[in-house]
């Protein structure tokens, strides 16, 4: 379930938002809930705390009250980082790119260009998506470790340490598992396409089996393929 | 006259060796400015006068002088240090004198001058084995340790009350013996030592109000400074947002120049806001740890929500912990990001009823090691990195956590309040 937080205090911005909506959200599905805020209230952090339903906020930074849309934004990423938000705002750049990354903003629509026709876009990818925000997450004794199973390229063996390495986009992560303990902790995109590496399927853009690789999405090579397991990526594909 | 010649060689020769066990005493290594030394002799010639007419008051404040002259001329070390050593020997140099009294009343033959001048050199040469001792002079090192921390001028008044003290008794028994000439003296120096008692407390007092009304000042200063920066920020938010506006119904060639406007007002801030209402102590630690790294690029934001002095609520001991832990966490923030594209650091600070936390949050492009991150000589860095985090985390008053949220890297100080 999808629902929708409206958090803008000028009146004439939120007639344009519920219009935009209108237009995309309630004309797909009309079961799809919307709530309107002007402010930071009791209701507003209930709904924030409730975890069950996946929502899609879209907040102005500058309210005129004490928690302004950035802190709204912080109380959401305390936790949770399945919900998508989109700030209304006429902020600087800088202050934008910081906040983007630290709390998974999906966009900073500007209110005074082409807002109307940005939201919907915005609208629009979000439900292409389908919410793929799902996490792999393990905790040890010093630290948490969460990242979008999206965002998992692939995932091998070391041989020496006999550890796991998670391959993301920017980073990669050691951890002392094995591939059979990290497979039950993911979820049916991730295949074994070798003896010691697990892929992402949904993120490889080219399978090589005569030469025993894959390329993906980002361009990079990994040889780590053996025909071995061709019948199951297959099924699976 | 015989037994005033003989007080004069014991007078030369305890200021010699007390001299001497100076040298001993503070092992003393560098310049010593001999000729100087031919002050003892003179100032011997002047306690045998004071011996002579009976000014055993006086004597016993100029010897205690001439021994820190001496010292001043020819070792040149620093006040505090001589004032320590100097009343260590003096003391030393009081115990001779009176043993030296006592030993002299159980030979009746000789003169008592005579016999306690020759104990007096006696006494002496043991001294200056005495002061050979290693471990004396540990221990004396150890006590001037100690007394160091003690502010100078604390240290000074203490120092004054004890000899107006000492002169109080004597005064009293010279009016006891009805020595006229003594207690005319003592009283004088009781009178200039109050007066110097005072002065002393004036300039305290002074010393500690400008003091006072520096702070105030550089406080209204701040207070002001802060203001400004808030109303250029309010200034140039308003002046993006009429841009915007106008930018909203321009054609394509106005809307570049704007666009343009609006990028050239927003490259020129290093640090996004709040930066300055960082509580004060820890604004500097960010300060300092951002600018030395001096990299145009990095993106640093700032929301800070504490509005208590922090030095209300934690001891200097928890203060100095937090101090400790944000500055590694900062440095090893800063470490990482650099290595990546957006180099982006957050720093979060909130505090509950209880407690203070501050978050650092920074992006990352490095493989890392999640079972041993935060364990001994584990680092991504150069080998003999890998202490900071490991010395902060096993803390009992500042709890540390840290975690990974795809490519960021959160660490969150949490500090208990308590002025303990």
């Amino acid at each position: 379930m999808i629902s929708f937080v409206v958090v803008e205090d000028d009146t004439k911005t939120q007639e344009l938002i519920k219009e935009v909506l209108r237009r995309t959200v309630i004309k797909k599905d009309k079961n799809i809930k919307v709530k309107y805020f002007t402010k930071f209230n009791k209701e507003l952090k209930n709904i924030i705390e409730d975890n069950s339903v996946r929502k899609v906020y879209i907040m102005d930074i500058e309210l005129e009250t004490k928690m302004s849309g950035i802190e709204i934004a912080k109380l959401v990423r305390k936790e949770d980082w399945e919900s998508e938000i989109i700030f209304i705002t006429c902020h600087d750049k800088m202050f934008e790119t910081v906040h983007r990354d630290v709390l998974k903003v999906f966009n900073f629509i500007e209110k005074f260009h082409d807002m109307e026709k940005r939201l919907e876009e915005n609208i629009e990818l979000i439900f292409q998506r389908k919410f793929d925000n799902k996490m792999f997450k393990v905790t040890n004794r010093n630290v948490d470790l969460q990242i979008y199973y999206r965002a998992i390229t692939y995932i091998t063996r070391d041989k020496e340490e006999r550890k796991i390495i998670i391959h993301t986009d920017k980073n990669t992560f050691k951890l002392n598992m094995n591939l059979s303990d990290v497979t039950e902790l993911l979820d049916n995109r991730f295949i074994q396409t070798h003896r010691s590496c697990i892929t992402n399927r949904q993120r490889v853009h080219q399978w090589n089996w005569t030469k025993g690789f894959y390329i993906l999405d980002s361009g990079e090579k990994v040889e780590y393929l053996s025909k071995k397991y061709k019948k199951e990526v297959e099924i699976n594909d | 006259m015989i037994d005033h010649i003989f007080y004069y060689f014991a007078s030369c020769s305890i200021l010699s060796t007390l001299t001497y066990g100076f040298k001993l005493i503070t092992d003393h290594k560098t310049k010593i400015y001999k000729l100087y030394a031919l002050c003892i002799p003179f100032f011997a010639i002047i306690m045998t006068f004071e011996n002579y007419y009976h000014l055993d008051t006086l004597n016993t404040i100029t010897s205690f002088c001439f021994y820190f002259i001496l010292y001043f001329l020819i070792y040149r070390r620093n006040r505090k240090e001589t004032t320590y050593y100097g009343i260590v020997l003096w003391s030393f140099g009081l115990i001779i004198d009176i043993l030296a009294m006592i030993c002299s009343k159980f030979i009746p033959y000789l003169s008592l001058l005579m016999i306690r001048s020759i104990y007096t050199i006696f006494l002496d040469i043991i001294l200056i084995f005495i002061l050979r001792n290693k471990k004396l002079h540990r221990w004396f090192k150890s006590l001037y340790k100690k007394i160091s921390r003690v502010k100078f001028p604390y240290f000074r008044l203490i120092l004054l009350i004890t000899i107006l003290c000492s002169l109080g008794y004597a005064l009293y028994f010279s009016v006891v013996e009805k020595n006229i000439v003594n207690s005319n003296i003592s009283l004088y120096v009781l009178l200039i030592s109050v007066l110097i008692l005072i002065i002393i407390y004036i300039n305290c007092e002074y010393n500690n109000y400008s003091l006072k009304e520096t702070n105030d000042h550089l406080i209204k200063s701040n207070e002001f400074y802060i203001t400004i920066v808030d109303d250029y920020h309010i200034l140039k938010h308003n002046i993006i947002h009429q841009l915007n506006g106008i930018k909203s119904v321009s054609n394509k060639k106005s809307i570049q120049l704007i666009e343009d406007l609006i990028k050239s007002y927003n490259e020129n801030n290093k640090c996004s806001h709040k930066m300055q209402k960082l509580p004060i102590g820890i604004s500097r630690i960010v300060y300092e740890k951002i600018y030395d790294c001096n990299e145009p690029n990095l993106k640093l934001g700032v929301d800070n929500i504490i509005e208590t002095n922090v030095f209300d609520h934690l001891s200097p001991r928890r203060y100095n912990l937090l101090c400790e832990a944000l500055g590694v966490l900062l440095d090893n923030a800063l470490q990482a990001t650099l290595k990546t594209k957006d180099k982006i650091i957050m720093i979060d600070m909130r505090e509950t009823e209880n407690s203070y936390r501050i978050k650092i949050i920074n992006t990352f492009s490095e493989l890392l090691d999640i079972d041993k991150l935060g364990t001994m000589k584990y680092t991504t860095k150069k080998s003999g990195h890998g202490i900071g985090l490991f010395s902060i985390i096993g803390r009992k008053k500042v709890k540390v956590k840290t975690s990974i949220i795809n490519d960021l890297f959160i660490n969150e100080i949490i500090i208990n309040k308590k002025l303990d």
